[in-house]
């Protein structure tokens, strides 16, 4: 297990400097400020329609924010955020014809990690399923394949939206386990939920949105 | 990391089936319907065979530009190789490799035989592959780009029909005065070269205007 989580020896800090996320005109949260480091868990929470998965998007780099900045410093130093950043969104990214193993291998080899690949899926306990197509996956299976890509990634700040949705007690168990593991080991987890759950237990942050 | 994107395409192309051959059976349909439509006589069909196999290339490959792009925007899979740190560049060349294999070699694949059932002469068909072979590069990068621009527009076919067929326009001019003003000696007259320059102007100038569209897409 302990080559999957790399021990993250670099500080790692997120600056979000009065950051401000509209949708078509509508403003959605304005003035944003925080700073995200090494061993923190943040959690989103907030209604439906709130922004928080703008939030996560923003911080990810896939959406222009109005204004406002978000930096990304190793020991610090700037970079971008595409070396740092494993970003789960709500709804899954699979390949429908794919089968487990060839999608997960894929994303091993974007990330130059194809080693990886056996342990992984052994991790998540979809070894024995790994010739599946990913259109035959239920809920859960689906949820753990999209774990295994994000410890694929290893990459040090992982962005989840919404993980537990739809996710049994042995899944919820398994999702607390990865995201302890990775901060323990110097990682940065931000999650969007609704869910209260045991990650809630170690150093947390919690950004609580509400309306203007 | 190109040839994983080109694999990963042409995998999932070969497992969907009917995107694949949506674009053969057009084809074939069109000269079918053209053939009967046009009499179905021989002396009538065989000056216009080059033309209704260049125009039924083009149409069947206009109908396929839509999917480029558009599903992995959607699935959310483009902004997964941006984080996975792969420039819109890249992606471009892969898409437009892997558009060429899965949507127009099967359709130049089957040209020798709608020729042979059209009853071309042999030295037709030979220029005829030529030139389509030739044409290939800017068939495929006209798609990729206008595919580029569409991706987030719902319904983008009417869109991507209206970019591109000014772009496809001289490609079918030349592609046909080339098969022409071919002689028995040699195939390489001054049409063709001209055609030889479109599909480089295409590779020159679409790849690197399909990556700045589809960046400003991504963001």
């Amino acid at each position: 297990m302990k080559n999957l989580f790399p021990l993250i020896k670099k500080e790692i800090r997120i600056e979000i400097n009065g950051v401000s996320v509209s949708r078509g005109n509508q403003l959605l949260f304005k003035n944003l400020t925080s700073t995200i480091t090494n061993h923190d868990v943040v959690i989103v929470r907030g209604d439906n329609g709130i922004g928080k998965t703008s939030l996560l998007e923003a911080i990810s780099g896939l959406l222009t924010y109005s204004s406002g900045k978000i930096k990304f410093l190793i020991s610090e130093k700037r970079t971008s955020f595409k070396n740092l950043i494993a970003y789960q969104p709500s709804s899954s990214y699979c390949k429908t014809l794919l089968t487990i193993n060839e999608e997960l291998t894929f994303w091993a080899n974007i990330h130059n990690n194809s080693s990886l690949v056996d342990d992984v899926l052994k991790f998540v306990n979809l070894h024995g399923v790994f010739n599946l197509k990913t259109q035959n996956l239920s809920t859960g299976q689906r949820k753990r394949l999209e774990i295994a890509k994000v410890i694929i990634t290893q990459k040090p700040i992982w962005i989840f939206d919404e993980p537990y949705a739809g996710m049994d007690d042995n899944g919820v168990e398994l999702i607390d386990t990865v995201l302890k593991e990775h901060v323990s080991r110097g990682g940065i987890v931000i999650l969007a939920s609704h869910k209260h759950t045991k990650i809630e237990k170690i150093q947390t942050k919690i950004i609580n949105m509400k309306a203007n | 990391m190109i040839l994983n994107l080109i694999k990963r395409d042409i995998v999932i192309a070969s497992r969907s089936g009917g995107s694949v051959l949506n674009g053969l059976i057009f084809f074939c349909l069109f000269i079918a319907l053209a053939s009967i439509s046009l009499g179905g006589t021989s002396d009538v069909l065989k000056p216009l065979s080059p033309a209704l196999i260049w125009l039924a290339i083009v149409f069947s490959t206009m109908l396929s530009y839509q999917n480029i792009f558009q599903e992995d925007y959607k699935d959310g899979n483009l902004s997964q190789l941006r984080l996975g740190g792969i420039s819109a560049l890249n992606i471009c060349i892969a898409k437009s490799i892997s558009f060429s294999i899965q949507s127009i070699l099967p359709l130049i694949l089957s040209v020798p035989i709608v020729a042979i059932l059209l009853n071309m002469p042999l030295s037709e068909i030979k220029t005829i592959m030529a030139t389509l072979i030739i044409a290939t590069p800017g068939l495929t990068v006209y798609g990729v780009f206008s595919s580029a621009i569409a991706a987030k527009i719902p319904g983008g076919s009417f869109f991507i029909v209206l970019i591109t067929s000014p772009f496809l326009i001289p490609l079918l001019i030349f592609g046909l005065e080339s098969m022409n003003s071919a002689s028995d000696v040699s195939i390489f007259n001054s049409e063709l070269r001209v055609l030889i320059g479109l599909s480089l102007i295409a590779i020159a100038i679409g790849l690197p205007a399909s990556a700045a569209a589809l960046k400003t897409n991504m963001e």
